[in-house]
């Protein structure tokens, strides 16, 4: 009884959104290339591009890396989620229902809810290095795993008390500034890192750049007690970035709207210029202040009081729809509870997370762990969508069976996790194999289940 | 009318400030200008940006909705 409560609940909550898209209400290519060109140029750009140059990546590695990585991660939107997402105009929440059963989505929004907490106290982090200048409050160092003063975690509170009261005023007038901001942010990655170069030598050709590039940028030498990152690095990471929206499919979310399943490959207007050319001027920008990682300094000796603004704003726009989102996947468990309650906890428990400099010095280790937490669910629903028809197998089990979770789904989900975790490999590498063994395992378990079944 | 001269006029304006943004980094870069001129020019259009911006980008997206 309490679990059909549950997901009764957890329905109502995506209740708008239950129906597939119709037809008039599909979007052309001019909406998708702007979705995708705003959505990635965001306050984590100043801690990864950065954080390339403290891993010691070389340059040659960087630049191929970054252009083979950020092409697999288009090619997984246009080839993974598109073709789904337009097929079925649902949103993951939905088709993870009909292909997992109800009870496997409350599970999975809750861990969600989680990892988006973790990652906009990562983005509040960020925008708190920026405030900290006014008042003078160091930013933990890279080794630092606790606060490291009292005013680094007084800064932090506020910032994200603030961060919290616009997301409960008001998501959708900070989502409309957000759309303002993009461009400016993005004017200021270019022109900071543009400003700053002279500062590492005299540059008057190319093959100018590229020796500054090699030897003052990019050295391929890692700061003192941090892993030394190889192409290979870079090329998963750009990879993966992203992993929940392509190969976990939540972008299925936005593109059910599209036309035509080949909008997916517009996400290149959002990889190339934020996750190519933001992450390069973010590494001249922190090579310029001799490796110091602190986002909110790097900008403000790149672009002064403007830079230093664009790190609050990038923080504070890009954290406040991922509070809102874990607000929203936290509201199944918080029965009765009005939105700005719920919001209010999200906010706490995002704040309180926010102090530790671990989120935003471990930024990337985080974005693999979150990408490959959720990856095994994207595999399920593409090996349902695809294969499990071509098999033969009975399709929408949980959906025609009613059941409240479907077995393999969470098996699959929980086995893939063990398996990766135990896995000899960088946790960069893990999803890959990761995401076959997900795949074989739900379509082994599918067919034992059915076999039991006849 | 205060809005529609706006609305015509922002785009431009709010445009014209992020030139103005990459034109001056291009000439730091080019050292044919100096830092804190660019500074300067940066906040001044910054400013305009956040002023002008919202007349055209927020008012295109009601319209789309």
């Amino acid at each position: 009884m309490e679990k059909t409560t549950l997901a009764k609940r957890l329905d109502a909550l995506f209740e708008f959104d239950r129906q597939p898209v119709t037809e008039d209400k599909l979007h052309g290519s001019g909406r998708f290339i702007g979705l995708f060109a705003g959505e990635h140029v965001a306050a984590t750009e100043f801690v990864i591009g950065a954080m390339f140059v403290i891993h010691g990546v070389a340059a040659k590695d960087l630049f191929i890396g970054l252009l083979i990585g950020n092409l697999l991660a288009v090619l997984s939107w246009g080839f993974i989620v598109a073709p789904i997402a337009v097929r079925t105009r649902l949103t993951l929440y939905w088709y993870l229902r009909k292909v997992a059963g109800p009870g496997v989505t409350i599970i999975y929004n809750i861990i969600n809810a989680f990892l988006y907490c973790v990652l906009a106290g990562a983005m509040i982090s960020v925008s708190a290095s920026a405030v900290g200048l006014a008042f003078n409050v160091p930013t933990p160092a890279l080794t630092d795993v606790l606060p490291n003063s009292v005013g680094w975690v007084v800064i932090t509170l506020f910032v994200g008390a603030i961060v919290t009261l616009f997301a409960i005023l008001g998501f959708d007038k900070v989502s409309k500034f957000s759309s303002v901001c993009s461009p400016w942010m993005f004017a200021i990655f270019i022109a900071g890192a543009l400003a700053l170069l002279p500062s590492l030598g005299h540059i008057h050709s190319l093959s100018d750049f590229w020796h500054i590039a090699e030897t003052k940028i990019w050295t391929g030498v890692p700061t003192p007690g941090q892993q030394k990152y190889t192409m290979w690095h870079v090329l998963f990471f750009a990879w993966f970035a992203n992993l929940a929206m392509h190969v976990g499919l939540a972008d299925m979310a936005t593109l059910r709207y599209a036309k035509n399943w080949k909008y997916g490959f517009y996400s290149a207007f959002g990889m190339y210029p934020g996750h190519f050319l933001a992450w390069i001027c973010s590494g001249i920008m922190v090579a310029a202040v001799a490796r110091d990682m602190n986002p909110g300094m790097m900008a403000f000796a790149a672009a002064g009081f403007s830079g230093a603004v664009a790190v609050v704003i990038a923080g504070w726009t890009t954290s406040n729809p991922t509070m809102y989102r874990a607000g929203l996947a936290l509201q199944v468990v918080t029965p009765n509870w009005q939105r700005w309650k719920v919001t209010l906890v999200a906010g706490l428990v995002t704040s309180a997370v926010a102090c530790f400099p671990l989120v935003f010095t471990r930024l990337l280790d985080f974005v693999a762990l979150y990408g490959l937490i959720l990856m095994p669910m994207g595999a399920v629903v593409f090996a349902e969508h695809w294969l499990i028809p071509k098999l033969g197998l009975p399709q929408y089990r949980a959906e025609t069976q009613k059941l409240f979770i479907s077995w393999p789904a969470l098996v699959t989900w929980a086995a893939t996790l063990i398996i990766v975790f135990i896995l000899p490999l960088d946790m960069f590498f893990k999803w890959l194999p990761g995401y076959f063994i997900a795949q074989i395992l739900y379509i082994g378990l599918s067919y034992a289940v059915n076999l039991k079944k006849a | 009318m205060f809005k529609t001269i706006m609305r015509k006029l922002a785009p431009f304006v709010s445009i014209f400030a992020l030139v103005m943004i990459l034109l001056f980094a291009t000439q730091v870069f080019l050292g044919n200008q100096s830092k804190e001129l660019f500074i300067i020019v940066t906040n001044i259009s910054t400013l305009l940006w956040f002023v002008f911006s919202p007349f055209w980008l927020i008012a295109d997206k009601k319209k789309d909705q």
